[in-house]
């Protein structure tokens, strides 16, 4: 044990015991509360320097001086020193230079490296109130600050850790994410949302909510919160959305953020805002971009597989090729990235290429029945493109309208039949949670694709047969030869529509 | 006279025959003092309407009787009624003799009526602010050094020091009254509401005050004499102390906190929330009244010395970026010398990089680019540069960290690009042989990496003009050779990433070189030939397009001689840059060699 020595300007109140804030008690204050972090405090001081100069003082204009406890914005000894007074107390606080204002001093009056003295005479604290009205609805004590100065907006993600108490009794204590503005939605209280949006990141407060702010007059039941009760909140800002360009994010920052966007990203999935949950996934990747720290590759691999689905969905799917393709630059074994390349390809019309990938999922995973129907279907769509290749290079008349129709083909393979149906979805953990109450429509899906893939090999005899009949007619121009036999398949197509479900039902 | 219209009438007449004596004597006389006080707005009027330039220039007698005049019957009549009259006939922004002699019947009106001020009080500050307001704004003289002596001379200065000089009196009793430093005890909370409404109304106009003009005329203090203008602005500052026991709040929520305003705000409830109000409290007076108390070295004491250094900092750099946005060069000037202070308060390595969040430092580094590249006076150039090099000592090597990868991008001017660059270097060598000091990690290996990627980077690719990057590509080949023979055991890691290196940059740099040279020997050829050639023939259609832009102006018509110079300056750049770039590559061949 040290004992505390009591040199005769005080005990050494400084955190590092180096003699740098010295209090000495003038006047005993009352009571035992202190005041906390975050509090508004309101002292009268009159600052002098060591010989005896006074180079500032509150009393001289007659108004207490009011400002925020524990936030960095008056000197650090002050800091220390006032959040050891009581009500009422008078005390005479000697600050080391560097406990306020440094090598620099401040001048004109305060010279470089000296040390100040302040008798502060503490008057009064309140929390820190946060309502809209000031009416101390909602009061905040921090329990440890934040970094920096950012705050959340209404409409940023954050990622909050709340534990809710009623009569200091425990009623909830979870960690939620949602959007600032939104957070209806998650069960969390007005008055948390208006909060946060003073709170830094990385700070934990202690709120107290009216009831107007919290469960209001119906109070919470299923919490065994009465009508009307003011309720008190630890909350926890863990992370929120900032701006990209913030210069205060370094490596860790960006992870963090990058994970938020994610969140956002499913959120917008599931309720089926595609394009906006591809915009979301985009900004994970912004903010990574070339990061090979193996967390922030995972992230980067959802990214990309998350943004891949959304474009097939939204049928762009070079998109979601390329996105493949630079998912499976991160993790060459990927099963779902391989299934969606070949979804992709298959929608390109390149069988060929969406056979390799399903055959390497089936390779990973034998038991991925939606790989293996996929493989049938591009087996199908290989060999009548084989014999159509076959059928036109017999035709040298045909030579130029070919490659028209072949430009046609890729960019409508749809239309000229060539892309049966939508390929079977295939399930996936992260984003597609709400697709396991499809599975049973998926089944039907299978059971439709194997019809149709029978009737599919019909249609392309009769259409084989018809395109061999124009093909052979004789005078006849090749440009209005491509267009008819593009009307004539549509036909097809057509009728191919409204024959297909009927085995089905 | 009994029939007030006679007296309206015979007062008027005696004005228009210039017979003043009688005018007064009229006034004068007891009997008629009723019938002034009622018909004191008829009279206003006639007596006004005299006080104009040319009566001023011409009859000065009489300018001075009707100002003589007005007063008299301000005393006579009913205060209220007269103010209204007054304020009407005073507001004309392009008289300022009528102004300055109604100034002073207003003034002795207000003094007249203590209890119903309120109102009152707030027309005529807002007279006295639109006047200000509509001064003509000093002009730009971009003097430096000891011509800004000169300044003083300028009309629009002139004109605006004589105005001032009257307004600042006029304020004086009405601050008196409700000074912070007269102990005022009063259990009545609505008088002392009332009191405190009157300071900030009173501050609030004592800060447009200091906005524009005064914002643009020249308020350095050399310690020896101080100019009229500098004791305007001292008393200014001087009153405010004895209204605002704090004014850090309002800038903090002001600019740091970005306080909005929501409609329905009434600053009846909450006087406080005026200052929130740019038509109110323009951020340059603010901006002005910060200048004048942390560099100007006037009364600070609406600043409490317990603040501590780095929250007046972040305030001070929102107001410096402000002084400094605003295109004339006295204001510019203060944003300059209040940087340049607030650099000073904090000491080195001290703002850790979680302060980066706050957008105004992006704000301030761009904003000091403009200045640093486009200012006219070369003095401010070099004080923006020192500034910026004092700026980026203030960061802790983290934050430095940040700035160095985030600031390069958004730079636009390829010589601010080069400070930077230098400046890393200077950070790289601080760091190379201490690997105590925290965050060095981030100066080693990958991370390193990672900064030198944003930088060396060939923009464009190798097609672009490098003429147009040649300054901070020569700062960026230097850093890296430096590091190439300073870095002998690779303590930094760098060159087991040289492939990328050689990859990313040297190479597409190397290519884009020749391109540039070959560009600018075939431009020499062409103005050979040119010369050459025989005249006249074709001379204008092949004429050699050099452009050399200064301050967004083509100079004209440049001759042979300086077109020729211009391009081998271009060639000798190349020159410098291909042999820094050889150098390199041998140092990175030899690495890559001994390595494999």
């Amino acid at each position: 044990m040290t004992v505390e020595q009591v040199s005769p300007n005080g005990i050494d109140i400084s955190k590092a015991k180096d003699g740098g804030v010295l209090k000495r008690i003038i006047k005993e204050g009352t009571g035992t509360d202190l005041p906390s972090k975050g509090n508004k405090v309101t002292v009268h001081y009159t600052g002098t320097l060591l010989d005896g100069t006074k180079f500032d003082s509150s009393k001289d204009r007659n108004t207490p001086f009011t400002f925020n406890l524990g936030l960095g914005s008056v000197i650090s000894a002050w800091d220390i020193g006032v959040a050891t007074m009581k009500r009422g107390e008078v005390c005479m606080l000697t600050c080391r230079s560097d406990y306020a204002y440094g090598k620099t001093g401040s001048p004109p009056t305060i010279p470089p490296d000296a040390t100040l003295q302040f008798e502060i005479e503490m008057i009064d604290w309140q929390g820190e109130d946060l309502s809209p009205k000031e009416n101390g609805a909602i009061i905040r004590t921090l329990i440890s600050v934040g970094d920096g100065h950012s705050n959340p907006n209404e409409g940023s993600q954050v990622d909050v850790h709340l534990v809710g108490k009623y009569q200091n009794k425990v009623f909830e204590d979870r960690s939620v994410n949602f959007c600032l503005g939104e957070g209806i939605e998650s069960g969390v209280p007005d008055g948390i949302e208006i909060a946060l949006q003073k709170f830094k990141k990385g700070e934990k407060s202690i709120l107290k909510l009216k009831p107007e702010y919290a469960f209001g007059e119906a109070g919470k039941p299923e919490f065994q919160i009465p009508p009307g009760a003011t309720v008190e909140y630890e909350v926890e800002l863990k992370s929120f959305e900032m701006e990209p360009e913030s210069w205060s994010l370094d490596e860790e920052g960006r992870v963090e953020q990058a994970q938020l966007y994610k969140e956002k990203g499913t959120k917008y999935f599931k309720s089926g805002n595609l394009k906006l949950a591809v915009k979301m996934y985009k900004k994970i990747l912004d903010f990574l971009n070339d990061d090979a720290e193996e967390n922030s590759k995972s992230l980067k691999l959802a990214a990309h597989l998350n943004a891949a689905l959304c474009h097939l969905k939204l049928n762009d799917n070079k998109d979601a090729v390329d996105h493949c393709d630079k998912a499976l630059a991160i993790d060459s074994k990927n099963e779902k990235g391989l299934f969606r390349r070949g979804q992709g390809y298959l929608a390109l019309a390149e069988p060929e290429l969406a056979k390799q990938d399903f055959e390497a999922v089936l390779a990973l995973a034998p038991e991925n029945k939606a790989a293996a129907n996929s493989i049938v279907i591009c087996n199908g769509l290989i060999k009548e493109q084989k014999k159509k290749e076959k059928m036109i290079y017999a035709n040298m008349f045909e030579k130029f309208a070919q490659k028209d129709r072949e430009e046609k083909e890729s960019r409508f393979g749809w239309w000229d039949g060539i892309r049966p149906v939508t390929p079977a979805p295939y399930r996936d953990e992260e984003v597609e949670e709400e697709q396991n109450s499809k599975s049973k429509d998926l089944q039907k899906k299978k059971e439709f694709i194997e019809r149709m893939k029978k009737h599919k090999l019909e249609m392309e005899k009769e259409k084989e047969a018809s395109v061999k009949d124009q093909v052979t007619t004789p005078g006849e121009d090749a440009a209005d030869k491509n267009v008819e036999v593009d009307s004539s398949a549509k036909e097809e197509k057509e009728t191919g529509r409204t024959e297909g479900p009927g085995p089905t039902i | 006279m009994a029939n007030s219209a006679d007296l309206v009438q015979a007062i008027a007449e005696c004005i228009e025959n210039s017979e003043t004596n009688k005018a007064s004597s009229i006034l004068e006389d007891p009997k008629n003092k009723e019938s002034i006080s009622s018909n004191c707005w008829d009279i206003i009027h006639i007596l006004c309407a005299k006080l104009n330039q040319d009566v001023y220039d011409k009859q000065p007698a009489m300018f001075h009787c009707c100002e003589k005049l007005l007063n008299k019957v301000t005393e006579l009549s009913c205060p209220e009624e007269a103010l209204l009259e007054l304020i009407e006939q005073a507001e004309c922004l392009d008289n300022d003799h009528r102004f300055l002699a109604l100034l002073k019947p207003i003034h002795n009106l207000l003094k007249r009526m203590p209890d119903k001020r309120g109102r009152s009080l707030v027309w005529c500050l807002n007279l006295v602010a639109t006047h200000l307001s509509a001064l003509q704004e000093p002009d730009c003289y971009k003097f430096q050094g000891d011509e800004r002596v000169l300044l003083d001379l300028d009309p629009a200065t002139r004109r605006a020091i004589d105005i001032y000089d009257s307004i600042v009196p006029f304020y004086e009793p009405f601050i008196e009254e409700v000074s912070l430093f007269r102990p005022y005890e009063s259990a009545d909370k609505p008088i002392a509401a009332q009191r405190q409404y009157q300071r900030y109304v009173l501050a609030a106009f004592l800060i447009h005050l200091l906005g524009k003009p005064l914002v643009f005329m020249d308020l350095d203090y050399d310690g020896k004499t101080k100019s009229r203008i500098y004791c305007i602005a001292e008393n200014i500052v001087g009153f405010l102390d004895h209204l605002m026991p704090d004014l850090v709040p309002i800038l903090f929520d002001k600019y740091v906190a970005k306080k909005k305003i929501s409609q329905n705000d009434d600053w009846d409830e909450d006087p406080l929330k005026m200052f929130l109000y740019e038509d109110k409290v323009p951020t340059l007076g603010l901006a002005n009244l910060v200048y004048l108390t942390l560099a100007g070295g006037l009364s600070r004491q609406c600043i409490p010395r317990v603040y501590s250094s780095n929250f007046i900092f972040q305030i001070g750099l929102h107001l410096s970026t402000e002084l400094l946005l605003v295109s004339h060069d006295l204001s510019v000037w203060k944003g300059l010398q209040l940087a340049e202070r607030l650099m000073l308060i904090v000491p080195k390595s001290s703002i850790p990089f979680t302060m980066l969040d706050l957008p105004v430092h992006k704000k301030f580094c761009t904003t000091l680019e403009k200045v640093v590249v486009y200012c006219e006076v070369e003095g401010y150039r070099g004080k923006g540069i020192k500034v910026f090099q004092n700026y980026v000592m203030l960061m802790d090597f983290a934050a430095q960290y940040q700035v160095f990868i985030k600031l390069f991008p958004v730079l636009q001017h390829s010589g601010f690009k080069g400070l930077l660059v230098t400046m890393l270097k200077d950070t790289i060598r601080l760091t190379l042989n201490s690997v105590h000091i925290p965050h060095v990690q981030l100066y080693r290996g990958k991370s390193l990496l990672k900064l030198l990627e944003v930088y060396c980077v060939v923009p464009n690719g190798p097609e672009v003009d490098l003429m147009d990057h040649s300054d901070h590509i020569i700062s960026l080949l230097n850093l890296l050779w430096y590091l190439s023979l300073a870095d002998g055991g690779d303590v930094l890691g760098l060159w087991e990433h040289a492939p990328y290196l050689d990859r990313n940059f040297i190479h597409p740099l190397k290519n884009g070189l020749k391109l540039s040279r070959a560009h600018y020997e075939l431009k020499i050829h062409q103005l050979e030939e040119e010369r050459m050639g025989p005249q006249g023939k074709d001379s204008k259609k092949e004429k050699i397009e050099v452009a050399v832009t200064v301050h967004g102006q083509a100079v004209a018509d440049l001759s042979y001689e300086e077109k020729k110079q211009i391009l081998n300056v271009a060639l000798n750049k190349f020159s410098i840059m291909e042999s820094l770039l050889s150098n390199i590559r041998e140092k990175v061949e030899g690495r890559f060699a001994a390595r494999t």
